[in-house]
């Protein structure tokens, strides 16, 4: 599939020659990303039909446009740093933002910094930590989109319990919908500025990316101011020494504390008094083994240590909590310790002791969302095969039904990494939590594929049966509808409403929504 | 090593775009997040060291076929390393490795780049990268009091290079280095007419076999002149000597310096004073070959084994480059005994210090994205306050000259050695 020499003269003469290519070569950058071969039948999904690289609102109007008279499909992507970025089946026109790359405005006194859509996480952050502040985490990592992950994706990472998830952080936002028309929502909408997403002016955050985000299938966001967060560090962090382990200071304000729990209850109960507090910068349950992950240099250097360890060391580190704490004084670091201390002895929590070659790292990962890739060394591929949000039981039910019933099976025949019970699991701001359960394969080995493929299959229709989620790989709702279609005798009709929503803002069904919803 | 060897980093490529910026923890300053000029000047993912490794499983598939946008893709890059560096701060893969061999392969199959053809019809028949007579090659040193071998002997081997050889306003570098060195009382010798190019340049271009070549005829010469030591003021020639000809199973039984070690070890050594007040200030850019792509070659034959199920380990532990155990230190440190110099840092520094444009070819056949790249590393080092820019390499000075030249801008430009010389 190639697009006619009409359009793509339309669409060069919008970002000019140089910013448009249908070089095969350069196309297969864009249908190449992780975990692809879980979904399709190889790393690589269906080639786009092109590239274009827009430098403003007025060239992705221009471009949205020429997709509208040409009949052509398209999806925008920031880092393009997961499958809803990037693939399909079928070739659809994909439009790089990274040229709109710009901080627009950071407005400290009110907390919120404007971007347009390519700006990392890492490039806000480290611009926002000079003037006090911090924007959400990203779970995937510091070099993912911090629009992207605001406005079309579900959106969370570690320090979720204090910055909130994504579907909280965006204020104005500025919209090119799927016909082309722009859209600015909240105050924006007035021409009162971008602090309010939901006005005066136009709220329609739950349209633009309701709960886990259209992921592309509803046109364009080309700006958006984010809620920022106090941040208390220093203006840049301080790190030293060699790759890739940096020695880094942690500052005085900080304070990391892993803990271990005799049983999932104790583990769920230390979480909700941690959250109802709200002593935690950083926040959650992650298996024993990424804090080896985070704190060895290779994948190679993991496998000696953890095989090293007694195995009455993971059995005492079944259940752990990771928290950071800081505070704006060391009156409040104080006053947030001796709460802590109060919350481990009613949890009957364990102190697992740390030494600086750990903390640094984890401090690290922490802040910047750095290190959670490293898991790649050791499985190749990983894929989160279970997610849920809301259920603070979710914390002690799903890791352990998942591994049970779903990964054990392919364990014991080898097929997939042991891992047992691995849940990921994080508060997104005070009242709800999101968990992850992630399955580790070799991208080599079809058997290993082929049993992801199943548990995946698997995690659709039985998710919604232990009423713990709606399932889906990677947090989207799964290609295909599978995950939607099963879930829907537990729900309310939602994919019925979106269906209408995409019907209504996208006539001639120009905006690829693979990973959104069928028309 | 094959492209075909890396066929499962190229696999395991995630697509995390690390290889593009500079780890968080390691930056200060947004505007200078950028580590690689090909996709901070070009932005398609192709021209990052993610999209060469899709490309290289692409061409390893007949995904694609050989064009000339593939081309220019692949060669439009300076092989600088930074990426290198970036991706691994958590990834244990080599992209850097995967871009050599994806070039290595497009020569092999008949793909060459219109600029390199001069050049590398020049390095056969001229022994150097300048595309100019070997008969001049010693010229630089007419007048110096210097024993040039024709056949003798010496321990020390002052090794110019091509860059130094023949580009007459670095002449002054190397006359000073032969002075120090008479000074400093080492009985130092160079090769003149006879001296030939090191094959780094060329093998970065994608020609090995002119590595090896040159890499049999060095070593070769050295062992029957009985040199023990080699002293080059070129990073590219220090980077050949000691990684690449140990890379292809060559390394010279030498001891090969770059001018700065020498120069580092004379000053401590108390050899060499530096006593003259230089009040300047400046600001060092690391060159490429001397930092992070001179670590030593580490290798490793071993297999991959399952463990856990699907975990994948490597039987021995595999040790990988990172860019730690480049020369960092010693330049600075030389920066810092010159009385009265003020340095200041650039953002890009050390293992993440952005190229100076001219490297993997790119100045031979793109010298207009050579001189963009230097033109960013100027405004840098414009930024730091720093009135001039110093490096230790003649490819980085003559770049960097040249994008002075073309942008106006309002710095100067020095090789260490000038400076070294100054305060003497
Ligand atoms: S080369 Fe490394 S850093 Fe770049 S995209 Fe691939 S895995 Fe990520």
């Amino acid at each position: 599939m190639s697009l006619s020499r009409e359009a793509y003269r339309a669409l060069e003469d919008i970002v000019g020659p140089e910013n448009i290519s249908e070089e095969p070569a350069i196309l297969d950058g864009y249908c190449f990303v992780w975990a692809n071969e879980a979904m399709f039948d190889d790393r690589f999904s269906a080639r786009p039909l092109a590239v274009v690289l827009p430098e403003s609102i007025e060239q992705v109007q221009g471009i949205v446009r020429v997709c509208n008279r040409f009949n052509i499909q398209f999806r925008a992507h920031s880092s393009g740093w997961s499958c809803p970025a990037l693939s399909s089946k079928e070739s659809f026109l994909s439009i790089d933002m990274r040229r709109m790359d710009r901080i627009v405005a950071i407005d400290a006194k009110n907390k919120y910094a404007v971007v347009e859509s390519y700006v990392s996480m890492q490039k806000l952050f480290l611009q926002t930590m000079k003037v006090g502040l911090r924007p959400h985490t990203i779970g995937c990592g510091p070099s993912g989109g911090i629009l992207a992950s605001a406005t079309s994706n579900f959106g969370c990472g570690n320090t979720s319990a204090s910055s909130d998830f994504g579907g909280r952080v965006p204020l104005g936002v500025e919209w090119v919908l799927p016909d082309g028309e722009i859209l600015r929502l909240g105050t924006l909408g007035t021409g009162s500025g971008w602090f309010s997403g939901d006005g005066p002016g136009p709220s329609l955050r739950g349209i633009m990316r309701g709960y886990g985000g259209a992921t592309g299938g509803l046109g364009v966001i080309t700006r958006a101011a984010v809620k920022l967060t106090p941040w208390y560090g220093p203006p840049a962090l301080k790190a030293s020494g060699k790759p890739n382990i940096y020695d880094i200071e942690i500052p005085e304000n900080f304070q990391i504390n892993v803990a271990a729990f005799p049983d999932r209850d104790q583990l769920t109960d230390f979480f909700v008094l941690v959250v109802e507090e709200a002593i935690a910068f950083a926040l959650h349950r992650s298996p024993a083994a990424s804090l080896a992950i985070l704190s060895t240099s290779s994948g190679d250097d993991f496998w000696q240590m953890v095989s090293a360890s007694p195995p009455e060391v993971a059995e005492a580190m079944k259940f752990i909590g990771v928290l950071m704490m800081d505070a704006g004084s060391p009156r409040e670091m104080q006053y947030r310790y001796d709460l802590l201390q109060k919350i481990m002895e009613r949890t009957e929590a364990m102190n697992f002791p740390m030494g600086p070659d750990m903390m640094g790292p984890v401090f690290r990962n922490l802040v910047t969302g750095q290190g959670q890739q490293r898991v790649f060394n050791i499985t190749t591929g990983f894929l989160t095969a279970a997610v849920n949000e809301e259920s603070w039981d979710s914390v002690k039910l799903l890791g352990q039904r998942v591994a049970e019933e779903l990964y054990a099976k392919y364990e014991a025949e080898g097929k997939i990494a042991i891992t047992g019970e691995n849940p990921w699991f994080a508060p997104l701001g005070d009242s709800f939590a999101h968990t992850e359960s992630v399955v580790s394969y070799d991208q080599f080995d079809p058997e290993s594929i082929k049993a992801v493929r199943e548990i995946l299959a698997e995690a659709d229709i039985k998710l919604p049966q232990w009423h713990l989620a709606v399932g889906g790989a990677e947090g989207c709702l799964s290609f295909d509808e599978a995950s939607e279609k099963a879930a829907a005798p537990y729900c309310l009709d939602f994919l019925g409403y979106e269906k209408k929503i995409k019907k209504a803002f996208d006539p001639n069904l120009v905006s690829e929504s693979s990973f959104y919803v069928k028309p | 090593m094959a492209l075909k060897d890396f066929e499962k980093d190229m696999m395991r490529d995630s697509r995390c775009s690390y290889c593009k910026v500079i780890p968080h923890v390691m930056m200060t300053d947004t505007r200078f997040i950028d580590v690689c000029p090909s996709v901070a000047r070009f932005n398609f993912h192709g021209f990052s060291a993610g999209g060469r490794m899709v490309a290289g499983l692409s061409l390893l598939r007949n995904r694609i076929e050989y064009t000339d946008g593939f081309l220019d893709m692949i060669f439009q890059c300076q092989m600088d390393g930074a990426c290198d560096v970036s991706c691994k701060i958590d990834r244990d893969l080599e992209p850097l490795q995967v871009m050599q061999e994806l070039r290595i392969k497009c020569i092999e199959d008949g793909q060459l780049i219109a600029g390199h053809m001069p050049v590398l019809e020049g390095l056969r028949k001229e022994d150097n990268m300048l595309q100019r007579k070997k008969a001049d090659r010693g010229k630089w040193a007419d007048g110096l009091d210097i024993k040039e071998l024709a056949g003798g002997k010496a321990e020390v081997l002052f090794h110019a290079g091509c860059r130094y050889s023949f580009d007459e306003e670095l002449w002054p570098t190397v006359k000073t280095g032969i002075n120090i060195l008479k000074e400093a009382g080492v009985d130092a010798a160079i090769m003149g007419k006879d001296e030939a190019c090191c094959g780094g340049r060329a093998y970065e271009m994608g020609y090995e076999a002119e590595l090896i070549k040159y890499a049999d005829h060095n070593i070769q010469a050295w062992k029957t002149a009985g040199v023990k030591t080699i002293v080059t003021p070129c990073s590219c020639c220090y980077q050949t000597f000691k990684v690449l000809y140990d890379k292809i199973g060559k390394k010279p039984e030498i001891e090969i310096y770059h001018f700065t070690e020498y120069l580092d070890k004379l000053i401590k050594e108390g050899t060499l004073k530096l006593k003259k007040k230089v009040p300047i200030k400046v600001t060092y850019h690391d060159p490429c070959h001397l930092g992070r792509l001179s670590e030593p070659w580490i290798h490793w034959s071993g297999k991959e084994i399952k463990v856990a199920g699907q975990m994948i380990v490597h039987d021995p532990a595999k040790k990988y480059r990172r860019g730690a155990e480049g020369v960092y230190d010693i330049p600075r440190d030389i920066l810092k005994a010159i009385p009265g110099l003020n340095l200041v840092e650039m953002y890009r520094i050390r293992e993440y210090a952005w190229c100076c444009g001219s490297g993997g070819g790119v100045k031979e056949a793109y010298p207009e994205f050579a001189l963009w790249t230097a033109a960013e590393r100027l405004k840098e080092a414009k930024d730091v306050g720093a009135d001039a820019l110093v490096s230790a390499c003649g490819w980085c000075k003559r770049n960097f000259t040249d994008a002075v030249k073309e942008t106006g801008k309002k710095i100067e430009v020095y090789d260490i050695v000038d400076l070294v010389q100054e305060a003497l």
